[in-house]
């Protein structure tokens, strides 16, 4: 986690807080039936942020939480996912990408996306083959919607990571969850 | 090198909680939610409960305000049709003789008389299920007002799901709509059958199970109740769904059936559990 140890703790309080949400609320904020991911996005952010490492953490630890909250689904597939999602993301924006609002707005969309199909899928391959029981048109649905509210949230949200994970320094979302300090995520920032 | 070692480092991590997640998912499929990771679950939700219905208390003006702002077409739509409804039932009233026959129906559309003499516990819904793959809800009470593992759960107008975990102060509903879901079904002409669920809301898939008897005539539109037959999980006479579609299939007597569920579970915040298990 963050190397600072209020960090850490209000980063924990931020997962654990989304995962409520999410559960308490998800529900309610459906789109043509179809709810939000809202962790998913700690995992978008903490890659943007932190780089892959961090992303990997925050992904498997948000999902996890998630997991032990959402009976409904098996203990470790959402950790999974968003592992690789923040994975994934924290790579490209320490190597490709810049951090731009348009860009962290889309990556953010089609990173979300991509977790709804790891997600049924890993979830296939993994025993779970109710996951597509209800079809092509139910799955693409679900792609779409919760990509479009990635698209809205995920920069709102990354400021949010930012001033979470921020040190009274003022060194805000350059340190690894992992551990050490990120270098730089782009060439000329640091 | 420094970032070759970092990326290194990094592939390592993930490599390590990808392994870690997927152990988490083979040990929770081979305990079948219960088990160690089905306890751990447990304890968590009940640690986690009393938050979950204080959040769900103050959230709820703001989820009806978006629910109806995203839903007001077809609010305005479901309104008019009530409206009808209303209007309809009026003339109807007026007749005198149909009075009494109408607010019968009424009333055993509206009430619970298919319980019976079977006892219930009221639960109110705390989190409906935010995943778009899953067909679960959690309410607040567990074992420890007594709530089991596999008795059934109702709402006005028929059966909802069965208890699929119980922890001491939340329970874990099952709904008819999810694939694992399964319900022993009387159907016309002494045939029994089954429904399973086929996903979030798609209708229950009926298989005909006697095929010595004759073709069960189901029409659409009729109700078709719990069999409650010998190792059955559920208690005779609970409404299940009403018939939505009888096809033929070709080359079997028995036709292919799908049923809409008769309880609509987003409109009810408080659900009820019948405290009923098999003899």
């Amino acid at each position: 986690m963050t190397s600072s140890p209020a960090a850490k703790a209000r980063l924990a309080a931020l997962i654990a807080l989304i995962s409520i949400v999410q559960t308490v609320f998800g529900s309610d904020l459906r789109l043509w039936g179809v709810a939000p991911d809202l962790p998913v996005l700690v995992a978008i952010g903490a890659g943007i942020v932190g780089g892959a490492q961090s992303g990997a953490w925050a992904g498997f630890v948000s999902g996890l939480t998630l997991d032990c909250l959402s009976p409904a689904t098996p203990l470790g597939l959402h950790a999974f996912t968003f592992c690789i999602v923040g994975f994934g993301v924290g790579a490209l924006f320490e190597s490709v990408l810049e951090d731009h609002k348009l860009t962290v707005a889309l990556v953010g969309a089609l990173a979300t996306g991509a977790a709804v199909l790891i997600y049924v899928g890993a979830g296939d391959l993994l025993g779970q083959p109710h996951l597509l029981s209800a079809g092509r048109a139910w799955l693409l649905r679900v792609v779409f919607v919760e990509a479009a509210w990635s698209l809205v949230l995920s920069v709102p949200f990354e400021w949010t990571y930012r001033w979470v994970t921020s040190s009274p320094s003022g060194s805000r979302g350059t340190r690894s969850l992992g551990g050490g300090a990120l270098p730089s995520r782009r060439p000329g920032v640091q | 090198m420094v970032t070759h070692k970092k990326s290194l480092r990094s592939r390592y991590v993930v490599a390590m909680l990808l392994l870690v997640a997927v152990t988490l998912v083979a040990v929770d499929k081979r305990a079948g939610g219960g088990g160690i990771t089905g306890h751990i679950r447990n304890a968590v939700s009940d640690v986690v409960s009393p938050i979950q219905s204080a959040t769900h208390d103050a959230l709820a003006p703001v989820g009806n305000f978006l629910g109806g702002a995203v839903d007001y077409g077809a609010l305005s739509k479901q309104n008019q049709q009530l409206r009808n409804q209303v209007a309809a039932m009026s003339v109807a009233a007026a007749q005198a003789a149909a009075t009494e026959k109408a607010a019968a129906a009424v009333l055993k559309e509206q009430g619970l008389t298919f319980v019976g003499s079977i006892p219930t516990r009221t639960v109110q819904v705390i989190d409906r299920g935010s995943s778009n793959f899953a067909s679960n809800l959690t309410v607040d009470k567990g074992t420890s007002q007594g709530v089991a593992v596999g008795e059934p759960v109702v709402a006005a107008g028929g059966l909802v799901g069965t208890i699929e975990t119980a922890g001491a102060r939340t329970s874990t509903v099952r709904l008819l709509s999810d694939p694992s879901f399964s319900v022993g079904l009387s159907l016309p002409g002494g045939n029994i059958g089954s429904a399973s669920g086929q996903g979030l809301g798609r209708p229950l898939s009926v298989t005909v199970d006697t095929t010595s008897l004759k073709t069960p005539a189901v029409k659409v539109g009729d109700v078709l109740y719990t069999s409650g037959l010998s190792l059955e999980t559920f208690p005779k006479g609970i409404p299940v769904g009403r018939v939505a579609s009888v096809s033929a299939v070709p080359g079997s007597l028995e036709p292919h059936i799908s049923l809409t569920p008769l309880v609509d579970v987003t409109q009810f915040s408080y659900l009820e559990v019948m405290l009923w298990s098999p003899p």
